[in-house]
């Protein structure tokens, strides 16, 4: 039973009656966390770690405008032994679980060659091969695919995301080569060699200001690619791209979510999109619960020590939101709280940096928990939002709240009371802040 | 005498602070109630009834032999896909669902 998550009880919720009480169980191997670290620290229970992404390198070799990478020029790889002592860290700490997925993402992942990913997947196998069953994800621009890559996806069965904004009006109003130049021909090239060698790919589209005014030419795009899983990541500003475009639009966003849930169920749900679906998930089944301070709180692993782990191409690494290791703190030592050749893991939440990092965290999530309608479908948003967003870690709602969760959400229960007969109803419906009484 | 009144205060003393620290452990472990805010109510009410919407159209797919479909017939067969859809729909946990890029 240690091997799984442990359904323990009903939490005592209104709603939420059936919901299944989680707490994972680290394994506790011959070498695993010293100091006691793992029973000492203030964590949200001793949650094992869901997603090791790494960044292998910080360059990309297109330059879209609304990238949140600051380091996207440096040119810096990630080494083998940094690799060996990513995952050597976690088997240490007893953070891996019976599965993990590794993420390779951020910058373009397809700058490093084969040959480095199929050392590096060896050395992780190696590592934590015996107890783990990994899996290996790219998130990629698809600009560099071809025959070789086809080859090595289908050998590693990766998985593998495409992000394509849609059709090339959309896409190549920010997704541009550093020579300025659309790359969606690229892109489309990249996508028909994966078709042909018969990979299954999701899609990963940011939608911006432009896009809500094209629902449909934006959905044709993905089913004629055959696509059948694509996400909206909604304009966000983070980092360097520091506005969304979607600010102020709020109504055309609910308007596109509309839209994109008409055209999905219209065809049967040959396309699906992440968002609503999410959405559906959440109707049908409650979040998992977690145990932590004698409280159940809903999963958010953005809000769960070292349930996300990110580290960069020097072995610095860092946890909750994966998109701020690399982004200048003065505040929070940039995000960085440890090295992987440094020390572990859990070691780092003896630092100061840590601790800092973590009660603000946890501020916020606490706000949501005690003021946001949403809290039971979210568990207290993603930090990096609400740091960009309202400048504070422990404020709480954002506008990638709304685009993301609420939005959706609302989208969702609205079809739902139409097809059921139900009366409509605006309760706790998402309103923008400048709406709000 | 003087003592035992020593040792007796001693004791009371010992209990109190016993009582004190069980009272301490005992309300840091009850879990504290989640805020039951009015939107948030009503928000899990809606939830809760279109969770049943979905059940029900799940358990009671609709049958019709005819061509042309009443509205409502029409209703139900998308409340049915959408029943029917939200456990065949992949596991997202491993996208990048983070950030731009």
């Amino acid at each position: 039973m240690a091997e799984s998550a442990e359904v323990l009880a009903s939490p005592p919720h209104r709603v939420f009656s059936a919901a299944p009480l989680i707490r994972w169980f680290p394994r506790r191997g011959k070498k695993a966390a010293s100091a006691g670290s793992l029973a000492l620290l203030p964590l949200p229970v001793q949650s094992r770690t869901r997603l090791l992404i790494l960044q292998p390198t910080p360059f990309c070799n297109i330059d879209c405008d609304y990238c949140y990478l600051p380091g996207r020029d440096n040119t810096a790889k990630m080494g083998l032994g940094t690799v060996r002592l990513a995952a050597q860290r976690l088997l240490e700490d007893a953070l891996a679980g019976p599965s993990l997925t590794v993420v390779w993402h951020a910058g373009e992942p397809l700058m490093m060659p084969p040959d480095f990913y199929r050392d590096a997947f060896a050395i992780v196998e190696d590592v934590l091969g015996a107890t783990t069953q990994i899996a290996h994800s790219m998130q990629t621009n698809a600009t560099l695919i071809d025959d070789d890559w086809c080859e090595f996806f289908q050998r590693h069965a990766v998985r593998v995301g495409v992000s394509v904004d849609g059709p090339a009006a959309l896409h190549d109003l920010h997704r541009r080569t550093r020579a300025g130049k659309g790359s969606h021909a690229l892109v489309l090239r990249g996508l028909e060699r994966l078709r042909a060698h018969a990979i299954p790919h999701h899609a990963i589209a940011v939608v911006t200001q432009t896009t809500l005014a094209h629902a449909d030419a934006f959905f044709d795009f993905f089913d004629q690619q055959g696509i059948r899983d694509m996400g909206c990541n909604f304009d966000e500003a983070e980092g360097p791209h520091t506005s969304s475009s979607l600010a102020g639009r709020e109504e055309a966003h609910a308007a596109f979510l509309q839209r994109l849930l008409e055209r999905s169920l219209a065809c049967g749900g040959r396309v699906l999109v992440r968002e609503l679906a999410n959405a559906y998930r959440l109707v049908a089944e409650p979040l998992p619960q977690y145990l932590w301070r004698g409280q159940s709180w809903p999963d958010n692993p953005q809000v769960m020590p070292f349930a996300l782990l990110s580290v960069a191409w020097n072995g610095d690494f860092s946890t909750f939101s994966p998109e701020w290791l690399g982004q200048p703190s003065a505040t929070f030592g940039d995000f960085v709280l440890g090295n992987v050749a440094l020390g572990g893991y859990l070691a780092s939440a003896d630092a100061e940096n840590f601790q800092r990092l973590w009660g603000a965290v946890a501020a916020g999530t606490e706000a949501c928990r005690r003021g946001c309608a949403w809290f039971g479908f979210c568990g207290g948003g993603a930090p990096v939002n609400k740091l960009y967003e309202n400048g504070d870690l422990s404020s709480t709602e954002t506008l990638y709240c709304r685009s993301m969760l609420q939005r959706p959400l609302d989208t969702v229960l609205r079809r739902i009371e139409l097809d059921g007969g139900l009366p409509a109803t605006a309760a706790a419906a998402p309103r923008p802040p400048e709406t709000r009484s | 005498m003087a003592q035992f009144s020593k040792s007796k205060i001693q004791r009371s003393v010992e209990r109190l602070f016993t009582l004190l620290g069980l009272a301490g452990a005992a309300a840091t472990a009850l879990p504290v109630q989640a805020t039951q805010l009015p939107e948030r109510l009503k928000l899990e009410a809606r939830v809760a009834q279109a969770r049943q919407v979905l059940r029900d159209a799940a358990r009671a797919p609709v049958e019709s032999g005819s061509e042309a479909k009443t509205a409502a017939e029409i209703a139900a067969g998308t409340l049915l896909a959408q029943a029917n859809n939200w456990n065949n729909w992949p596991n997202w946990s491993n996208w990048a669902n983070w950030a731009n890029g």
